[in-house]
This record gives C-alpha cells, structure tokens and sequence, in this order.
C-alpha cells in the first residue's frame, strides 16, 4: 500500500474534516461533498507527492515571499479576530437557524430557533467560518439528516437582517450577501440532486425583533406576512409546527411564487401595519373592541410589542416565583393588563393576581409561545382612565 | 490501473463499467472489508481461508452500484451497511449465525424477522454512536495533556518510517506500567527511560512528542475502536 486510502472522522470544522487513518496519519481533508459524521470512515483522496526539487524550490519560494511581504504575512498568520457584529441571518428550512456574521461575514454565533434547528447545529462546527462556507455545510446537513428528500417539494428561505438600522446601504448589502447565501445553497442542492425553492430577503431589524417575540425566525414571521397580504389564512402556529415548504403548499400551489415576492418586498413594516388585526388573528392574539390595538395604536408601531415570559410556570400560575416574570414593552399609559391562564385563572406569572402595572402596554391580548416555549398564558386588557 | 489513482476516481470509474477500476478499488479496500467483517462476526477473518471474506468482497462489489454519488451517504458508511446485511444474509442461509453473531445481533434478530434489512442496521447506528462517544472521551482525555485533534495533523510524521518509529514509541510506553503511570502522572513522556528502552534519539522522541503521547494514551484507555482501527493497516495488508 502506497498511501492512506482511508481514514476515520474525527472532528468537523467548517468544510473540513480531520481524519486518523489505519497508518496512524492525522490529516486534515477539504471537502466539497456532503461533510461525513464524526465516527464515519472516509475515502480519502491521493496526496500527489513532488520530487525533492520541486519541494525545495517551493519552500524557496515561500521564504522569498515571506520576506517580501513580512507584514502581510503576519496580518494573515494571526488568528482571525472576531469583528463587529454586522447581520443576522436567518436560515429556514424547518429547522430555522440563525447565525450572527461580522462585517467580513465571518460567523460569531450560531443558535437553533427551534428544536430542529438545535438538532441540525448540534453536529458542526460554524464559528468562524465565512457565512458561504456556513450555508454549504448547514445544508449538507439539512440534506444528510433527511430534511430535503428527493423528489419531494422543499424550500429554504435566507433572510438577512441588519444589525442595526436599516439604511439603504445596509439594505443593499444585505441582498448582496443574501444572494450569495441562496448561491450556495442552491449549489449544495443541486449537487444533491434535491429539487428545492430557495429565494432569500432583507428586513429591518424591527421585523426580527416581532418575530422573536411570536416565536418564529425573521424568515417565517416575513412568510407569515406576504401570506396574510396574499389572503392566504396561515397562522403562526401552523409555521411553528411545520416546513415553510408544507404549510405554504397546503394553502396555495404557486406558494414558490410568495417567496419571490417576499424577495422583492422592500418594506415589511408597513405590511405589518396593513395587516393590524388580521395578524393579529394569525398571531393568535384577540382582537379587542374599544380597546384594540389599532384603534390604540394608530399606525405608527408594528403590531407586536415585545413580550418574554421567561421561565414561567404554565402548570402553576399562581404562584410566586422570582424567575417569572411579564415583560411588555412601553405604550399606552393608564392600561391595565390582566394575565390569565389557559384554565380561566387570573395573574401573571410570579405575581399573582396582580395586573401589570400602568404604564407598561397592553397590546398583546395572547401569548402562545414566548422564546420558543408554549406558555399559553392568555392576556386581557382594560382601560384605566 | 495505476497504483496512485485517486480511490474516489476509481469508484466513479469502476460506477460507469470500467472492470480494470472495479477491481483495483477492490483491492485497495481489502483491509476495510476484513475489519467490517471481523466486527460483525465477532473474529479474526483472513481472506482465502474464510467464507465470511468472500462475502464481503462480493457485498462491497455490490455497494460500488448502489453508491450514488451526491447522495448524502458516505461510500464507506454504505459499505459498511451492504456487507453487514449479507453476512446476515449469509449466516441465515448456512444456518450456523447462531453461533458466530454477536448477542446484540441476536437481540435484533426478531426485528430483523419482520425487516430483514432492520437489524443490522441498528447495529450500525448503534455502532457509530458508540464510535462517536468513543472519539468525544479521547478528545477530552487528549485536552488534559493540552492537544487537540489540530496539533496531531501537525505533529504527524510525515513518513512512513518516521510515523512506524514514533508508534514504536507509544507502544512500548502504553505497554510499560512505569512509563504509562509517568504519562499519567506527570502529563510528559518518560523520555530518559524511552531514550534507552528504544535506543532512539531524544531529540527524534521530542519532535514527535504530541504524536506519541496521543498514541500512549490510544493504546493506555479503554478505546477499543481507536486502537483497533490503527492497528488495522498491518493487519489488512498481511491478508490482502
């Protein structure tokens, strides 16, 4: 045997893989394929071996060019520093991902928003990896763990969101990297033989933050709202449940077709306020009479505010506890809020029978899921004029 | 076929009829199948003396075209699969598997009564799960000594005689108790000890320093898989 014809998976990084092979060579591979598991064995490719000459006049010519470009070298030999948080991309296929990149889009953090998307994260390694590479391998492993099949309708929605403001530059930057994300993509797929829409949008950060607070990704909440525009009656639990893919298929068959509009919608926010209680019915959240969120709203703000209800106890609501608590943003002034709970009890979370206090807003009238977690805790709102 | 062909070549080569590649690939991965072998039927097989051999060669044959490249498996893994389904296949036939397969085979037989194909693949799964703890433990293990799977591609001696010396090295320390209990201890090599014991340089036992400590430790600990599987090349190359 000349070489290592074969090697044991290690570790995953990224595209590359470091392998042991039964001559107990450690090697690091480069590959371009779908990223085998740690535990699999691996074929691996032939290292091409120079003559002795060729070696030493490469090494020669290293030295020469590390002596040329002394400082550039350094620069390029240092380890990369993470710089400033630029966007946030939100990948969904179901599972939903979201990957926060630097301005030289190279990934900081990486965090599933949903269990699938927990499960897809648990087996590689993204961080610090350049957001092309991040997207071929979190793909790869969509399409390894079953989530695209052949023959069989998918979808993949990239959405990028600036990290702060939305000007019109970072806009564009935005739909640059997000055309360059659905490249990849794309390419991965078709590698794969896996017929998949894959489109890809820029929102404001606002759009994020409302998402968050439904419980879904920037891109399922954005799907949510060319639906509803396009008179489609999807709700936010169906996208929490389900596959962009099979919850737009159910209700329409040119559902590829509200992907592609959601690319060229520019102004997300405005839709949000358009849409006032029709999204609100598909948030769940009740539409109140006198005191409904339009009417109290206006159209200056988008229709959710930001709720979290961290670790509440859903079985045991009434009692006291210092982790539970009911945040709600600023608004209308003088408003009660009462929570109840799905049996019909009064109080909010860790304070029992005690309304929020005035000058916290009340124009959230139902919280499904809070971070994710179904906290079913249903709240009524009333005036206090 | 020349000997330095890429194996990935070969198998698309040997995929699109080319017997002179189908047979080349089969060669190469002799020592893969014997190991595949040898886990599943719990024994040492050698090729030319074990029938067991034969059908692993013909299950890998087999594999070479149901492999569809792109098609989010691994050749190997799909391998690995094919040929333990027709040692099941196999011992059934003879029906003699009572004997030589393993209990955990034995537990699955009921299932694999209703899906023929379902047993040994659970075996797999649950096989490269184990796999998978195993390689987790002896990466923990190797960051008490401060190295990483990283520092081991560059401390990995480039040639064959190097990398055989170096393993050399690690044998003797994981088959000595003074020296392992050194290792352990001291988180360093015995080196003074080795120096006479292998009547090497201190300075060649110093440069491969990381190498041989990760090797120690393979063969000290309780990795049965990684010790095995570094073991397999002489093996493999002995029966093919």
């Amino acid at each position: 045997m000349l070489d290592a014809e074969r090697g044991l998976v290690v570790a995953r990084q990224g595209n590359e893989v470091i392998v042991l092979t039964p001559e107990g060579e450690w090697r690091t591979l480069h590959l371009t394929g779908l990223l085998p598991e740690v535990g699999e064995e691996v074929m691996l490719p032939l290292v091409k071996k120079r003559p002795p000459w060729q070696a030493m006049m490469a090494a020669a010519a290293v030295i020469l060019l590390l002596f040329l470009a002394l400082p550039l070298a350094r620069r390029a030999m240092a380890p990369p520093t993470p710089g400033q948080l630029a966007f946030y991309i939100n990948i969904d296929i179901n599972p939903s991902i979201e990957l926060a990149v630097d301005d030289r889009e190279r990934v900081l953090s990486a965090r599933g928003l949903n269990s699938d998307g927990e499960k897809l994260l648990a087996g590689v390694a993204l961080k610090d990896e350049k957001a092309a590479i991040a997207i071929q391998v979190l793909t790869r492993e969509a399409v390894r763990q079953g989530y695209y099949l052949p023959d069989r309708q998918g979808a993949m929605v990239v959405t990028v969101i600036p990290a702060a403001g939305a000007s019109q530059e970072k806009l564009a930057a935005g739909d640059e990297l997000g055309q360059k994300l659905t490249r990849e993509a794309r390419n991965v797929l078709q590698q794969a033989r896996v017929q998949a829409v894959v489109e890809a949008a820029t929102v404001q950060p606002e759009i994020r933050q409302h998402a968050e607070a439904t419980g879904l990704s920037a891109g399922k909440y954005s799907i949510l709202l060319e639906a509803l525009d396009a008179g489609l009656p999807v709700t936010a639990a169906d996208l929490q449940k389900d596959s962009l893919a099979r919850v737009l298929a159910r209700f329409d068959s040119n559902w590829e077709q509200l992907l592609q509009k959601l690319q060229q919608d520019k102004d997300l926010l405005q839709k949000e306020q358009q849409l006032g209680a029709t999204l609100k019915r598909a948030l769940g959240q009740q539409v109140a009479g006198g005191n409904s969120y339009d009417n109290q709203r206006g159209n200056e703000r988008g229709p959710r505010e930001k709720a979290e209800n961290i670790a509440g106890n859903q079985d045991q609501p009434g009692q006291s506890s210092n982790r539970n608590e009911l945040e709600v943003a600023p608004g209308n002034k003088g408003t009660r809020v009462e929570v109840f709970t799905e049996k019909g009890r009064s109080g909010t979370p860790g304070i029992p029978g005690e309304s929020l206090r005035p000058g916290h807003n009340n124009q959230i009238d139902r919280v499904d899921s809070v971070k994710g977690e179904k906290k079913n805790w249903e709240i009524k709102s009333s005036r206090e004029d | 076929m020349p000997p330095e062909a890429d194996p990935n070549q070969l198998l698309l080569q040997a995929r699109n009829g080319d017997a002179g590649a189908r047979e080349e690939l089969i060669r190469r991965f002799t020592p893969f199948i014997l190991a595949v072998v040898s886990r599943a039927t719990g024994h040492f097989i050698r090729l030319g003396e074990d029938d067991e051999a034969s059908v692993g060669l013909m299950a890998f044959n087999e594999a070479i075209d149901s492999f569809r490249p792109g098609g989010g498996s691994n050749f190997l893994t799909l391998a690995e699969t094919i040929i333990r389904r027709r040692l099941v296949d196999y011992f059934r036939r003879e029906g003699r598997h009572r004997r030589v397969l393993s209990l955990q085979a034995l537990e699955n037989e009921t299932a694999a009564t209703v899906d023929p194909l379902g047993g040994e693949e659970i075996n797999l799964v649950n096989e490269l799960a184990d796999r998978r703890r195993e390689i987790e433990r002896y990466r923990e293990e190797l960051a008490e000594f401060g190295i990483t799977f990283k520092d081991l591609v560059k401390a990995s001696p480039q040639h064959r005689d190097a990398r055989d010396r170096a393993l050399a090295a690690a044998r003797v320390v994981a088959a000595n108790p003074l020296f392992s209990q050194y290792l352990r201890e001291r988180k360093a090599l015995p080196l003074k000890a080795l120096v006479k014991s292998m009547e090497t340089s201190r300075k060649t036992l110093e440069r491969h320093r990381k190498y041989i400590i990760a090797a120690a430790l393979m063969l000290m600990g309780d990795y049965e898989y990684l010790a095995d599987y570094i073991g397999q090349s002489k093996r493999g190359g002995q029966d093919a």
